[in-house]
């Protein structure tokens, strides 16, 4: 049920003096595509025009349905992505707060300093990042926001800004311009880790500050919070509103960036604060000037959406511990392979007492928990004896969270309810996968494939995890001359099977050194198999 | 009618002629007279009526009428498949035959539904007491570029159902998955018979995207008469329906291979497998414990030759699997067919001796339940349900058919396409049974909620409908 709409605007100018001038383009063009990675119909609408933008940014959140409209807000390419989340807004249920602790309120004093002690922090990040188009790898260009976390030049930002950069560029509160690379990314938070190049920043003598990450679990609703950022490349943007929501949930849907599946493990704040394409990635602050979120989602008016900073905390830190000089930091979580629904008014079907256990409402094909016997329909109560209750929505992310934490490759005790009955099982844990798999490009046949997940076997009820599945092709070379299309999946190569993308890299390079002048392959389409033949020339 | 005995009586000239060994005489190909238009507007006038029925459909009843052609004296109509759609076929009621008065009201003819015959795309309908009408006769007569073509049609219901002349000029003959005569000019409505100048019926108009087919189409009612159709399907490709006529009792019995997701060899595949310039097609997938399964037919298999002969060409190797799917549709369930195919690459042919069976039921002949209170419908699993949602073909469950729209069903997240699995923790089997265990449960408790374990998407989904209080 997820449709994203990408508004692309044309790419700003660029700083000059300090200042951006936005330069839009005129003329506006929409197409529509299907999404790769699914069967939802994905629209992307170009609006190369700032009127149609902003025009877009009004509309009315809710329509006929409760549909309501939020977007990915970063000024990709000035590319925005949008989702529509449908369903009714979940009632707001009140967290443990402590009511009489008084917390920071803007005064007008409070606004000046906290602008004062976050403004040195904040960058604007211009970011090439690595996708595939038309067979090949390219870039695509955007503007991000971003928030230094310690002396070491470290910023943290959104995926959608850094996530897969190629090449970034830091722009610094004194104006000053800094080269720096990706660290790290994680999808599923919509989180990335970038190093500013220290070596230049001493050699240029350039001073920067970091931010103070503050907590985001003691947020109280009503509270006033700042964000800070570059909306539409305006770079340093503060502006001033209130936590409207500390525990939003977006269930049942899921979120997208792309492809990547996002936002399944947190709740996320929800504030007033107005931000814009561009903001993403950049700080939300209380008025202690402490970072307690990072601003990632706009759902117009004033809906919008940041990830709380504990969330990140824990982030930075996995991403830190797993990087090295030659390869990016990750997130890595265990899967069970459950879908977990809350019980809210099912108790009393299910016979079970309120807050207690978790409704597995589906079971992955060739999943641990499919392994394991876990049916569908059964009240999943403890894992390794620790009971796991969700009753409301606003649960699941912290539900699915435990199961994420759980250490990969580990053999853990289930507890469920089936009928009447309490049975266990065990389960052994294995690493959580997107649907986005790995992908390359193939030049000569002028094509790009991705490797086939399990989560992407699943989504697309393919029999099995095997091939790779075009992602992208190059007009006029032999794939698509050959007449393959996005979402086909290679079996095999002149009768050899393929298992994963290093097979098919293999088959494809014995293939060019050869100069096979045709390629036989055996590609699944929908549920059919069909030949394609790939006349190459070299 | 004097232009018809008129061309009877042609006929038999020619027939004599070619008796004699003499070439017959080419037939006039110069436009009809003023006069003779008169004369074969008369003629065909009584032979066209139109059909009427009721669509009682779950969410309320909805009159549809078309065209329709007298093709039996004793009061026999056939339309085209297009007038029913994918209506269920429980929910077509009220058949009637009007039959257009110059001096009165239009009369009204009980009649009775006869079946469809998804081989031609014809649908038939007959009156249910005897008639003694003037038929329409339609032969083979493969139209030359150039040959004047005249149709004659009824103008819609607000119009009174007058009928009306249009005329035009053969352009060119497309071939493809469905045999198409291109005209300059015009044609009477969709479903209005074409006749050639000698007042021969050879062809019917066809539904071309942008026409109308509704007799009773309240937005645009003269669509056919300001935007008229120039496309005509010729007889050859419907004329099977006439020896073996649908009837209630015996309705037309598809056959079937069970061969799915046919492709059409493109030229650079079929060069590779040394079939250069010879259609062929392959199958993508074979459905266990079909005939074609049982015959041995692999996927990936490459069908070169059906009962010895080469595949039909089409013009897009994409026309290919539905020109070979109409071929096999023409044979009779029972038949034995014999596929030539080629397995691998440099391989001889193998030959495949498939006997056809029946084509599983459709959706539209599957049984139905409406669950009224909770606004939803419900319907049989068939096989392109469970094809579809890569379950086996004996597997449980009931399709959501129908929803009323913001009624306790929608509201609960039910959602058409969903397979029902289980309600109320127990296993949900067909219909009927769906219905008994429905109304208990809603007699027993009414106000508690109804919990559906559905199939959507590939994952299973967890549906609370709460009744309304």
């Amino acid at each position: 049920m997820v449709m994203s709409i990408g508004s692309v605007v044309a790419d700003s100018a660029g700083e000059a003096n300090g200042w951006p001038s936005v330069g839009f383009s005129a003329g506006t063009r929409s197409i529509e595509t299907q999404a790769l990675a699914s069967n939802r119909v994905a629209t992307f609408v170009l609006l190369a025009h700032p009127i149609g933008l902003r025009g877009r940014l009004r509309q009315p959140i809710a329509d006929q349905k409760g549909l309501m409209r939020v977007f990915i807000i970063s000024h990709f390419g000035g590319i925005a992505l949008a989702c529509l989340v449908a369903g009714p807004p979940v009632l707001a249920r009140g967290s443990d707060q402590n009511r009489g602790d008084p917390f920071p309120s803007a005064t007008p004093q409070a606004v000046v300093d906290v602008e004062a002690r976050i403004f040195p922090a904040v960058v604007r990040l211009d970011v090439a990042q690595e996708i595939y188009s038309e067979g090949k790898r390219t870039v695509r260009r955007g503007i991000g926001s971003g928030v230094i976390i310690d002396d070491e030049g470290r910023i943290l930002t959104n995926f959608h800004v850094a996530g897969r950069a190629a090449e970034i560029d830091v722009t610094l509160f004194n104006k000053e311009r800094v080269p720096a690379h990706l660290v790290g990314d994680d999808h599923w938070t919509d989180l990335a880790v970038v190093q500013m190049d220290m070596d230049h920043i001493r050699e240029k003598k350039i001073e920067f500050k970091h931010a103070e990450l503050g907590e985001s679990k003691t947020l109280i609703t009503g509270q006033d919070v700042m964000a800070i950022g570059t909306p539409f490349g305006l770079a340093r943007t503060m502006t001033l509103g209130i936590v409207s929501n500390n525990e939003r949930t977006f269930y049942p849907e899921q979120m997208q960036i792309d492809e990547y599946e996002t936002g399944n493990f947190s709740n996320w704040i929800q504030m007033d604060t107005p931000i814009n394409p561009g903001n993403s990635g950049g700080p939300l602050v209380d008025l202690t000037g402490k970072v307690v979120g990072i601003n990632t989602r706009g759902g117009g008016q004033n809906l919008n959406f940041a990830i709380p900073i504990d969330t990140a905390k824990e982030v930075i830190h996995q991403i830190l511990a797993s990087a090295k000089p030659d390869k990016k930091g990750r997130v890595d979580r265990s899967d069970l392979g459950i879908d977990l629904k809350p019980l809210q008014d099912l108790e009393t079907f299910y016979d079970i007492d309120i807050n207690r256990g978790v409704l597995v409402n589906s079971v992955d094909r060739n999943s641990p928990a499919e392994r394991a016997g876990v049916l569908t329909q059964d009240i999943l109560l403890d894992i390794n004896d620790k009971p796991i209750n969700v009753r409301f929505p606003e649960e699941i992310a912290a539900a699915r969270k435990f199961i994420a934490d759980l250490p990969i490759g580990s053999d853990v005790r289930l507890t469920l309810k089936r009928g009447k009955q309490t049975i266990h099982v065990t389960a052994r844990t294995q690493k959580l996968q997107g649907a986005v798999g790995e992908e390359k490009e193939f030049k000569v046949w002028g094509v790009s494939v991705r490797e086939v997940t399990r989560a992407y076997a699943n989504e697309q009820q393919l029999d099995d995890d095997q091939g790779v599945v075009v992602t992208t092709l190059n007009p006029g070379y032999p794939a698509a001359k050959a007449e393959l299309e996005p979402g086909d999946v290679i079996r095999s190569v002149n009768q050899e099977p393929i298992t994963d993308l290093d097979e098919f890299k293999k088959l494809y390079d014995a293939s060019v050194k050869a100069a096979d002048p045709a390629v036989l392959l055996d590609i699944q389409r929908g549920r059919g198999r069909q030949s394609a033949v790939l006349k190459v020339t070299y | 009618m004097k232009n018809f005995w008129l061309s009877l009586a042609l006929a038999l000239v020619s027939i004599v002629a070619g008796c004699a060994h003499t070439p017959p005489p080419p037939p006039s190909r110069a436009p009809l007279s003023a006069d003779a238009v008169a004369q074969q507007y008369q003629a065909i006038t009584p032979s066209l009526v139109a059909i009427q029925y009721v669509w009682e459909s779950e969410l309320g009843r909805h009159e549809i009428i078309g065209a329709g052609i007298v093709v039996g004296d004793d009061g026999l109509v056939m339309t085209s498949l297009g007038l029913l759609g994918q209506i269920p076929d429980e929910q077509m009621k009220d058949f009637k035959i009007i039959v257009p008065s110059d001096s009165g009201d239009p009369q009204e003819l009980d009649a009775v539904f006869q079946g469809r015959d998804e081989r031609t795309e014809l649908a038939f309908v007959k009156t249910r007491d005897p008639q003694k009408w003037k038929s329409i006769k339609f032969i083979e007569q493969p139209p030359q570029v150039g040959d004047y073509v005249y149709s004659v049609g009824l103008m819609p219901k607000d119009a009174g159902y007058k009928s009306y002349f249009m005329s035009g000029i053969v352009a060119t003959t497309l071939r493809g998955e469905l045999p198409q005569i291109v005209v300059s000019g015009s044609l009477a409505a969709v479903d209005s018979p074409v006749f050639n100048a000698q007042g021969d019926a050879i062809g019917i108009v066809s539904f071309a995207p942008g026409q109308g087919l509704l007799l009773n189409n309240p937005t645009d009612s003269l669509s056919a008469v300001t935007n008229p159709p120039r496309l005509f399907t010729p007889t050859r490709f419907f004329q099977q329906s006439f020896s073996d006529l649908p009837t209630p009792e015996n309705p037309v019995r598809i056959p079937w291979l069970g061969a799915m997701q046919l492709t059409g060899l493109t030229k650079d595949v079929a060069e590779y497998n040394n079939l250069k310039d010879q259609p062929a097609v392959q199958v993508g997938e074979v459905i266990h414990d079909t005939p074609a399964d049982q015959a041995g037919l692999k996927q990936g298999d490459i069908i070169v030759k059906v009962n010895g002969a080469p595949l039909e060409r089409g013009d897009q190797p994409e026309e290919l699997p539905m020109i070979l799917h109409r071929k096999l549709m023409r044979m009779k369930v029972g038949d034995q067919v014999v596929l030539s195919v080629l397995r691998h690459r440099g391989q001889p042919l193998e030959e495949i001796k498939i006997t056809l069976a029946e084509q599983p039921p459709r959706p539209m002949t599957a049984k139905r339940y409406y669950a009224d209170d909770l606004g939803f419908g419900v319907r049989d699993s068939v096989f392109i349900d469970t094809y579809a949602r890569h379950l086996a073909t004996d597997a449980k469950g009931v399709i959501v058919s129908v929803l009323r729209p913001q009624g306790s069903a929608e509201s609960g997240g039910l959602r058409l396409g969903d397979m029902i699995q289980r309600m109320n923790g127990e296993v949900v089997g067909d219909v009927v049974d769906f219905q008994k265990s429905y109304e208990q449960l809603r007699k027993d408790k009414p106000k508690e909620s109804v919990v559906l374990v559905v199939l959507r998407e590939g994952r299973e989904d967890t549906i609370r409908i709460e009744p309304p209080q």
